[in-house]
């Protein structure tokens, strides 16, 4: 049951238990999944004067994501053995694995814990894991700066996390989500507390899912090893946020702002992102900008209630975005670069890796039949269903889905296909980095075969969401075929075939460059310098401030001696 | 009653024990020892006077009620401070043995022990008279302490530390005058359950109280005298006075404000709590000295347990209880937390010889062990789960909350501020243990540490995630306390 533990116990010790741990950690969030619904487990106390328990949140929601984390982590793993191994002489391995398995294992303990200050404490977690993990290679100043950058910007939504957990705690007297959910459902938190709680739990998503307006964190974290970037992108981190909305949405349900902000929200990033990575020229930079234009279609899903969308969309991008992660790091690895230009034709060379990369890419565009096909239809379909007001940001949705045409198969071309830019010899991985990418890609082209069983075991345990009937196979396939939103596939088949043909005619491939753009990627649309900015001028306060602190002694007695007046004077002023 | 005397009597006796073993031995190590030994008799027997009866109990040793007679009085408040400052004062002696280098080390441990026969002290206390003088007792001690090696810096901030904190003094004692004028009495609980200070007289004394002992407990304004003397002093003796000695001040102000209940209510405090927190941090962030930083940073975290007290002060009814704990709580993690940061600084000077952040790059490569516990210290004090700071935070949080009108703007400071102090933790962090290259000094320091140094940094390190993860442990020194000390002032 408690599989988290065992993903923390592994700490540090030699590479091979690290990846038999996390094969074994795989293996038992899957067996959880099997066991599903299982009777729910009394809690036990961790602060008995304050009344705080434990306990497991057994739900389809939660259960999910941690499969994910274990899974994909699993695979991660595996693939570091072969990928890091350059790296040990200079790095210490020791740091690698340990943070890593902490982190595998504080994802899946958050997301099996049913209380919000042990979630906040594994959102904590990770969050510090990833600060380690991106700054790993500390010889590189841009990395411990994009690690610090991570660290600060989702402690930042943290704020609003925090405050709101404290929030509910008043209103409510519990930190159980299910006790605050079946509170919520019967209307008996008021609205106020609500709605304070449900802005600080935007902010946490928004900082920890890398949406907008605090999307500037995740492109940077590019600078960690590629294995620890999958795992940031895929199985860890970065989902959380859109787990948490997604798992609190009942609470914040009858607010009336609160999902059309989370759907615009979402919607903004999706097509930001979009225009961001259609202009990168940096490989894991692409696949970054991607991460954050899906998690916004996953955010807007659940602004327009469509929570199973969106979690079903979430464990299909884990798949294909591990696989591309894992493909860009054998990528980086036999060609030693990241800058796209200086890539192309590889695909003779690394077929391998080029099979699955186009899987993987396919998936991410939503060519049918691959898994991202499915779950993007039925998320754009939630989003439509939600009504009326949802239909500008479904426009804006639709956009980003072709944007998604588009850069996806800019880069494959760039890498696989395109003018043959790269000479040197280079070569599929060994078997340890080949063998996850098989895996993740076969999963990546089946597993949607699987949606009446995902939709059985999501919706187990689960009491207080709108819960869909259960979906079969059959199910899906019909609705999605008779769906006007097919046709939003067809348009994405279109642009590929008309961008493929384009692109082998004229032996080149779309690129955006020029000043402008550059400093549009750079920033992510000005709002790295804002934030700079503000820091800095936060800065010049305190330096103001400190010209106050003179050392004279003279100064020093006048404060004290205003601070005693300060002090009588709130007194009579009472 | 008398026995109560006991534990003070046995450390201030000791002091001068202490000094003559060294004089006699000549040995750091012999004179250290013994200075352990009294710590733990003194602690034995507290323990002792408090086991007959349950530390949760409230009542309070009964005690004849006559004026200017010494009162000592048993609460789990008073435990809980002498358990803090024991505790942590045999740590600093356990670590000094390593690490102070001067020849004159018997006067060191006898001000050590001096200083927390003062706490101990504090914590004892029944009336007035005998707070003011065990706070002067300690505070004599320290200013001796932070001048205590022989250069310009410590001087001059040790007179510094001398001028305003009898400024407070002589402020918080005319507050104590005017109470025994009116009233005749200085007995603690008597005048607290006598309600004897008119409400107007209570208003000055209150302000009186607040600002003098406010010096010592570092509430800005009244907080100049920190940076100085918590940089200049030894490490040891800085971990002592950023972990204990200002929040026995506030702890003494606590007990004093107790003298006049309902007096101290509405926003003051809590504006206090703002403006400090606030000053603390936003000064730390501008600082390239290392342990200048934490001294900040000490002056933003009795924000934060003032923040937790104020709550306590504002609405003593409700929230009384909770914010005291939250309060209290971060007393307690405080002290461990920050006392490892400044040992942890001591033992980079000791092996890196400056205090200037940019010339400790890598250090914390260099000796992995001092950087892993220099990270827990930190992450601590920024209040990352799973480390202490983080539950007491928490809890102060949840007790804000519970205060009708501004709970939620105190609860929003409290998270911002903490968030705010990421930025000036974390490039130290990153400067100890993520540096690109090891600067000059660090290449050619020693990567050698006295196992005392290391055993004392280890124990708090191991205690900052003990009291993290398993919480329960500090709770049932802290709910007593918070009790008694609930019940003081309303």
């Amino acid at each position: 049951m408690l599989v988290w533990l065992v993903g923390m116990a592994s700490s540090r010790l030699m590479k091979w238990v690290a990846s038999l741990t996390a094969l074994a950690t795989g293996g038992l969030t899957l067996k959880l999944l099997f066991a599903l619904p299982v009777e729910p487990v009394e809690g036990v106390f961790w602060i008995p004067n304050a009344a705080v328990k434990i306990g497991l949140n057994l739900t389809g929601l939660g259960v999910w994501v941690a499969v994910v984390a274990g899974c994909v982590g699993a695979a991660a793993v595996i693939f570091s053995l072969k990928y890091m191994e350059a790296e040990e002489k200079q790095y210490p391995p020791t740091r690698y694995y340990f943070f890593t398995m902490l982190f595998i294992g504080s994802m899946i303990g958050l997301a099996l814990a049913d209380n919000l200050i042990i979630m906040y404490l594994f959102w904590e977690l990770i969050g510090l894991c990833s600060y380690f993990l991106i700054a790993y290679f500390y010889m590189d100043p841009k990395a411990v700066r994009s690690g610090t950058k991570a660290f600060v910007v989702t402690r930042f939504g943290d704020i609003g996390f925090l405050f709101g957990i404290v929030v509910l705690w008043k209103a409510t007297g519990s930190t159980n989500v299910f006790d605050i959910l079946a509170m919520a459902n019967a209307g008996e938190i008021s609205m106020l507390m609500v709605g304070m709680a449900g802005a600080g739990f935007i902010a946490a998503a928004v900082g920890k899912s890398a949406q907008f307006p605090l999307h500037v964190w995740l492109p940077d974290a590019m600078e960690a090893p590629t294995t620890i970037s999958a795992l940031i992108h895929a199985a860890c981190l970065v989902n959380a946020g859109v787990y948490l909305l997604a798992l609190t949405y009942p609470i914040f349900m009858y607010l009336g702002w609160w999902a059309p902000v989370v759907l615009w929200i979402g919607a903004i990033t999706a097509l930001l992102a979009g225009v961001l990575a259609v202009m990168e020229f940096d490989i894991k930079r692409v696949l970054a900008y991607s991460t954050v234009s899906q998690l916004g279609f996953m955010v807007a899903a659940v602004g327009a209630g469509g929570i199973f969308a969106s979690q079903f969309h979430l464990v299909n991008h884990a798949v294909f975005k591990a696989l591309l992660f894992l493909c860009a790091g054998a990528i980086v690895h036999a060609v030693g670069t990241r800058d796209l230009r200086q890539m192309g034709g590889l695909g003779a060379k690394m077929p391998i890796t080029k099979v699955c990369c186009f899987v993987g890419v396919a998936a991410l565009a939503g060519i049918p039949v691959l898994n991202g096909f499915w779950s993007k239809d039925l998320l754009l379909d939630s989003v439509m269903m939600a009504g009326d007001w949802a239909a500008v940001p479904l426009i804006i949705l639709i956009v980003s889905a072709a944007l998604t045409a588009i850069y996806s198969l800019r880069m494959y071309w760039m890498v696989f296909s395109g003018p043959k830019a790269y000479e040197a010899p280079a070569h599929d991985g060994p078997w340890q980095m080949s063998v996850p990418l098989v895996a993740l890609a076969l999963a990546a082209l089946l597993m949607w075969l699987a949606v009446g069983f995902y939709c059985s075991q999501a919706i187990a345990g689960v009491q207080f969401h709108i819960v869909p009937v259960e979906m079969s196979l059959a199910d899906m396939f019909h609705h999605t075929v008779t769906n006007p939103l097919l046709a939003v596939s067809g348009l994405v088949v279109l642009i590929w075939i008309v961008l493929a043909v384009s692109w082998s005619r004229s032996g080149k491939v779309l690129s955006v460059e020029g000043r402008g753009v550059t400093a549009l990627t750079e920033t992510k649309f000005g709002f790295d310098p804002l934030y700079q900015g503000v820091i800095a001028l936060i800065g010049g306060f305190c330096r103001v401030l400190r010209r106050l602190q003179t050392g004279d002694l003279n100064y020093n007695v006048a404060s004290a001696a205003v601070g005693l007046i300060i002090i009588l004077l709130l007194l009579a002023a009472r | 009653m008398i026995d109560l005397v006991l534990p003070v009597a046995i450390l201030m006796a000791g002091s001068l024990l202490v000094y003559v073993v060294a004089r006699l031995t000549r040995s750091k190590a012999a004179t250290g020892v013994v200075a352990l030994i009294l710590l733990a008799v003194s602690g034995y027997i507290m323990y002792l006077l408090a086991a007959p009866k349950p530390p949760l109990d409230e009542t309070a040793e009964a005690v004849q009620a006559v004026p200017l007679m010494a009162v000592f009085d048993l609460n789990p408040l008073a435990i809980f401070l002498a358990v803090i400052s024991l505790g942590l004062t045999a740590v600093v002696a356990l670590y000094s043995i390593g690490y102070m280098q001067q020849k004159n080390i018997g006067k060191y441990y006898a001000l050590l022990l001096m200083m927390t026969g003062g706490m101990v002290g504090i914590a004892l206390a029944g009336d007035l008279f005998n707070l003011f003088v065990m706070f002067e007792i300690m505070s004599l001690a320290s200013f001796a302490l932070v001048a205590f090696e022989d250069n310009w810096e410590p001087v001059e901030a040790g007179v510094k530390y001398l001028i305003l904190s009898a400024m407070g003094s002589m402020v918080a004692l005319l507050g104590i005058v005017l109470v025994f004028t009116w009233t005749g009495n200085l007995h603690l609980s008597v005048l607290h359950d006598s309600h004897l200070v008119p409400p107007d007289l209570a208003l000055v004394v209150a302000a009186l109280f607040v600002a003098g002992f406010g010096v010592k407990a570092a509430i800005v304004p009244m907080h100049t005298w920190l940076p100085d003397a918590h940089s200049a002093a030894p490490s040891g003796i800085s971990a002592m006075l950023s972990g204990i000695v200002i929040s026995a001040g506030l702890i003494t102000m606590i007990k004093a404000i107790g003298v006049l209940p309902g007096t101290l209510v509405g926003l003051t405090l809590p504006l206090l709590a703002v403006l400090t927190m606030f000053g603390g941090n936003l000064m730390a962030w501008v600082q390239t000295d290392l342990k200048r930083m934490l001294a900040y940073s000490s002056i933003a975290h009795m924000g934060y347990i003032l923040a937790g007290v104020a709550v306590a002060f504002a609405a003593p009814a409700s929230v009384g209880f909770d914010g005291m704990r939250g309060g209290l709580m971060h007393i307690m993690n405080h002290a461990v937390m920050k006392g490892g940061a400044f040992l942890c600084a001591g033992a980079i000077i000791m092996l890196v010889g400056t205090r200037d952040l940019k010339q400790i790059a890598g250090i914390g490569r260099k000796v992995p062990l001092l950087g892993i516990s220099f990270g827990i210290f930190v992450l601590a004090l920024a209040g990352t789960p799973p480390f202490n700071g983080f539950i007491s935070k928490l809890f102060i949080c949840k007790a804000a909350i519970g205060c009708d009108n501004w709970g939620w703007a105190l609860v929003l400071i409290v998270i911002i501020n903490s968030f705010l102090s990421l930025f000036y933790y974390l490039p130290a962090l990153n400067k100890v243990l993520l540096a690109r290259e090891p600067s000059e000094q660090v290449r050619n320091a020693s990567d050698q540490l006295p196992a005392s140094v290391v055993l004392a940094i280890f124990v708090l390190a191991l205690l900052t995630l003990a009291l993290g993860i398993q919480p329960d442990m500090g709770f049932g020194l802290v709910d007593g306390a918070a009790r008694s000390a609930a019940a003081l002032i309303r």
